[in-house]
């Protein structure tokens, strides 16, 4: 660059270089300090909380309905100033609840009563009420979760039984409620009474479509909680039509093959006595037939696993006894799934399998007619399943019986 | 009415800061326009004197008196005089103390002339003639290597000045005899210690530039290596050698570099840190664009590969030109060592100076604007250490980034021993101090050290030292825009050296312009089995290193 031209440019890149600096500043700078880390919500019929009427009552009023409360968990830094004292001591966090008939509204109410408003890129879990996925329909409970930039897609959705509030709020603080929700979604591979984590990007396909699906159930008691089956919501109306329970969402997930591990008890034919199956590979085919108009399923699963306990006696080297407990665990397993798809096809009349995925693919044409009452074309397909068990090993013991 | 319009004028806050925004850059460029170039350079000619045309007259009282006279009040010169041999005929021997070498004038020279003229061999003794000439002197007597003759007093000066004794006879021809006395004080050539590696010779150059070319002929090419010698410095004049290899370096390269070192009017160049400065291409450039170094086997192997080299009279530092960026990124030992290991450190050095130009600035921007990209539970760690700060990010980062750079510079200049007291009274003392006042975060130590050590990767000193000014530019537009502004620097970067040009060589290449074939020694450092070619983007004349 030759000095003529520098000399030549100088002033127009300088005034270009400070108009930038001068006139924008620090462009929507938040140091994350003054932050409030917000890591959970729930959502409840609203009713409002005492501190909120007492504000009320002094005025701090405005115009709504009492038709939802939502609550966040904020998580409170430490106030040890510089070095950190987190890791293994309480966890501090706060829920702060606020009701009214907007959660956008509601949301900005809280910096009015916080010095750090809510700040959702780290949010974690969702959890609704089963009264307000009763009463209000996803696609509208949602709207403003998926429509607001801020909040993180990957966030869990969870229902829970009875009051959401209590599900964020656990006895036991070595760790915050939202980061155990989730974490609990990750013992799949210990059971199979988990369903897969649904986020809220993959709720939105779900909502969108119309689709019937499953959220992961949560229960609390006296500030335990435990995943307890599933809520069933309705594809047209979009909302909760029912539970499953634990057994059938089981059920559920091994016709859709989402298994990475879990144990099948069953009782031994003639003694009664309990015999363990561990799942540790599960795999699911599923075929649908297009027969004259009439849809039909074809499942098959084929699992392997290892003998995981057993109280009945037997030779563990005997590969009769093995088959034995084969069959018990097919007989066992084709028990249960027949009570789901009772449940689902006569009760519910909703497809909670996710079937329609298979139609969609297998026969387009045929879809596009049939998609917008599948729930009621699922009630009276035929649903043929298919077990095989097979144990591949049975642990670390070797004791032979003696004869 | 006056209302309506009142109300559209700007506000006086708002005139202000335009008026800053418009007299900062203008009264910018009003201080660079004055310090520019004079259009034309005093030409030779003209600025030396036209003087000491005088010759020597052969008597030898008044050759000396005229010496005297050049030299002044100057004390350090040795004027002694004598009679050759047993004769009468009068000689002197000038010389400056200290830099000329004493043992070879007392027992060679001066011996001669003197003692072994009388008594020496006897046959020689007995067929000198008197007047002895100084022909004979030069052909029987002078047993010194370096002999010649001038006729001027000025040049007898600067002989004298460089260390030569001159040799005058009484009665002679014009002439006056120098003789080659010169004494060079020099180091041995040991490891430079700004450079040191594992494995590789444990070589380096020194301040001789004698020294220097020797050892560029000892260990380089012998029958090809060229070295041209171009004198520099118009007041302090000192020896320049650019050494290249004939059938290898590419012509116009040869042509440029001299060139450009011609052009060079100086007073006194005191290191090739000068003729670096005044010969590169870009001087607004935060890049070295020529490579400086201290070690032999890096100026060899920039030979070999076509570059052109510049060596000083009294500095250790080789330039080598034309020099990329991935020059400054490579050390000797990448080929030293097998190319997995070598292949492996390269792409560490360039992650390290990525994360010396970047880190504090992404901390920044991960910090102040983006803290959704933190994984949550970092992100509550972060803020729960930081809830006790009372800065912005940006002022916590600059706060320790330049205490670092004071540490840096003072421990440099400190003997080694008090120099690592420093490193630990800093880094220590002061870092824990700082977290524990609660004036910076824990984190932010640690990004602020990975920085320094990262910066300290980088094989080239004057690289790191670009890089770390990049570095606090990135963290102000970190500060303005986020990730977003760190994103707009990048760009800003690539296309600045997109742009730059080291002698004729686009400085990114073999990156763009896009060389496939050159790539084999560029973050990777392919097999030497493999590397058969010179590089393409020297445009060498013979481009077979290997069949």
């Amino acid at each position: 660059m030759s000095w003529d031209k520098v000399k030549k440019r100088a002033p127009k890149f300088l005034i270009m270089l400070a108009v930038l600096v001068v006139i924008t500043g620090c462009w929507s700078r938040r140091e994350i300090e003054d932050l409030g880390m917000t890591i959970g919500a729930a959502v409840d019929i609203g009713e409002e909380t005492k501190i909120e009427e007492a504000f009320e009552e002094q005025g701090g009023d405005y115009e709504k309905r009492n038709v939802l409360t939502l609550t966040y968990q904020v998580v409170l830094p430490g106030q040890s100033g510089g070095l950190a004292v987190t890791g293994g001591g309480r966890k501090n966090y706060k829920n702060i609840s606020v009701t009214g008939d907007s959660f956008y509204e509601v949301t900005r109410e809280i910096p009015l009563m916080r010095g750090r408003p809510i700040f959702g890129q780290h949010y974690k879990v969702i959890v609704i009420s089963d009264k307000v996925a009763q009463q209000v329909s996803m696609k509208h409970l949602f709207d403003f979760f998926i429509r607001e930039q801020e909040f993180r897609p990957s966030c869990l959705v969870l229902i829970c039984k009875g009051e959401a509030k209590q599900a964020l709020d656990h006895k036991d603080k070595s760790d915050f409620p939202s980061t155990r929700l989730l974490a609990m979604t990750n013992n799949q591979y210990r059971s199979s009474r988990i369903l897969p984590p649904v986020s809220l990007s993959k709720l939105l396909p779900e909502i969108n479509s119309s689709s019937t699906f499953l959220l992961q159930n949560v229960i609390t008691a006296d500030g335990e909680i435990k995943f307890a089956g599933a809520a069933v919501i309705y594809g047209k109306t979009g909302k909760l039509i029912g539970f499953l329970k634990e057994e059938e969402l089981e059920a559920v997930n091994w016709l859709s093959g989402k298994v990475e591990g879990g144990v099948v008890k069953s009782y031994d034919e003639d003694t009664g006595q309990t015999i363990v199956y561990e799942l540790t590979s599960l795999k699911t085919k599923i075929r649908p037939h297009l027969n004259k108009g009439r849809i039909s399923f074809d499942i098959e699963m084929d699992s392997e696993g290892r003998l995981g306990e057993r109280w009945n006696e037997g030779d563990d080297f005997d590969s009769h006894s093995m088959k034995q407990i084969e069959k018990n665990t097919i007989r066992q397993m084709s028990k249960r799934i027949d009570e789901l798809l009772n449940k689902a096809q006569k009760e519910y009349r909703a497809d909670v399998i996710g079937l329609s995925e298979y139609v969609r693919i297998y026969y387009p044409r045929t879809w596009e007619k049939i998609k917008s009452n599948w729930d009621d074309v699922f009630a009276e397909a035929e649903i043929r399943y298919q077990i095989k068990a097979k144990v591949k090993e049975f642990g670390t013991t070797s004791i032979k019986v003696q004869e | 009415m006056w209302n309506i319009i009142a109300s559209h004028l700007p506000s006086w806050e708002v005139l202000f800061q335009a008026l800053i925004v418009v007299a900062v850059p203008y009264l910018l460029s009003r201080m660079m326009s004055k310090t520019q170039y004079a259009d034309h350079p005093p030409s030779k000619e003209e600025s030396m004197e036209v003087t000491s045309q005088r010759d020597f007259t052969g008597k030898l009282n008044h050759d000396l008196e005229q010496v005297k006279n050049e030299f002044g009040q100057q004390a350090d010169i040795n004027i002694r005089s004598f009679c050759l041999g047993h004769s009468t005929q009068q000689a002197a021997l000038l010389f400056v103390n200290g830099i000329s070498d004493r043992e070879l004038i007392d027992q060679h020279i001066l011996k001669s002339l003197m003692c072994d003229l009388a008594y020496g061999d006897n046959h020689q003794a007995e067929n000198v003639t008197y007047p002895i000439t100084k022909q004979y002197l030069k052909d029987h007597v002078l047993a010194v290597g370096v002999i010649k003759e001038v006729d001027r007093v000025a040049d007898v000066k600067t002989e004298l000045l460089r260390g030569h004794a001159a040799l005058m006879l009484d009665n002679s021809t014009s002439k006056v005899i120098i003789l080659g006395t010169r004494k060079e004080i020099t180091r041995s050539a040991g490891e430079p210690s700004s450079e040191i590696l594992v494995r590789g010779p444990r070589m380096g150059f020194n301040e001789s530039i004698c020294d220097n070319t020797t050892l560029l002929r000892q260990h380089g090419e012998k029958a090809d290596l060229t070295i041209v010698q171009i004198r520099v410095g118009e007041r302090v004049e000192k020896e320049l050698a650019i050494a290249y290899i004939k059938d290898v370096a590419d012509e116009d390269l040869v042509q440029e570099v001299r060139n450009r070192i011609e052009n060079i009017t100086l007073d006194d160049i005191q290191d090739t840190g000068y003729i670096e400065q005044l010969i590169e291409d870009n001087f607004l450039s935060p890049f070295p664009q020529i490579q400086s170094t201290e070690r032999l086997d890096r100026v060899v192997s920039a030979l070999m590969e076509g570059r052109v080299a510049i060596l000083l009279d009294g500095t250790p530092f080789v330039l080598t030109v034309p020099t990329t960026f991935n020059m400054l990124l490579q050390s000797p030992e990448d080929y030293y060592e097998r190319w997995i290991p070598g292949t492996l450190v390269r792409i560490l050095r360039y992650f390290a100076a990525f994360v010396s130009t970047f880190g504090p600035s992404l901390y920044i921007s991960f910090i102040s604007f983006h803290q959704g990209l933190i994984p949550t539970k970092l992100a509550l760690s972060i803020a729960d250490t930081r809830s006790g700060v009372p800065f912005p990010s940006l002022i916590e980062v600059l706060i320790m980034e330049v205490a670092l750079e004071i540490l840096r510079e003072a421990g440099l200049r400190l003997p080694k021993p008090i120099g690592q007291t420093i490193g630990i009274v800093g880094g220590l003392v002061i870092g824990e101090a700082a977290v524990q006042a609660g004036i910076v975060s824990p984190l932010m130590v640690i990004v602020v050290a990975v920085t320094a050590i990262s910066s300290f990767a980088i094989p080239q000193y004057n690289a790191g030292i670009a890089l770390r000014i990049l570095r606090f530019i990135a963290m102000f537009f970190a500060a303005i825009f986020g990730l977003y502004g760190v994103v707009l620097f990048f760009l800003l970067l690539c296309s600045h050296m997109a742009k730059l040009n080291s002698f004729g060589v686009p400085y990114i290449s073999p990156a763009v312009p896009y060389r496939l074939q050159d790539w084999k020694d560029f973050i990777v450092r392919a097999p030497l089995k493999l590397m058969k070619r010179r590089p393409k983007m020297m445009k060498t004349n013979n481009p077979i290193r290997k069949e």
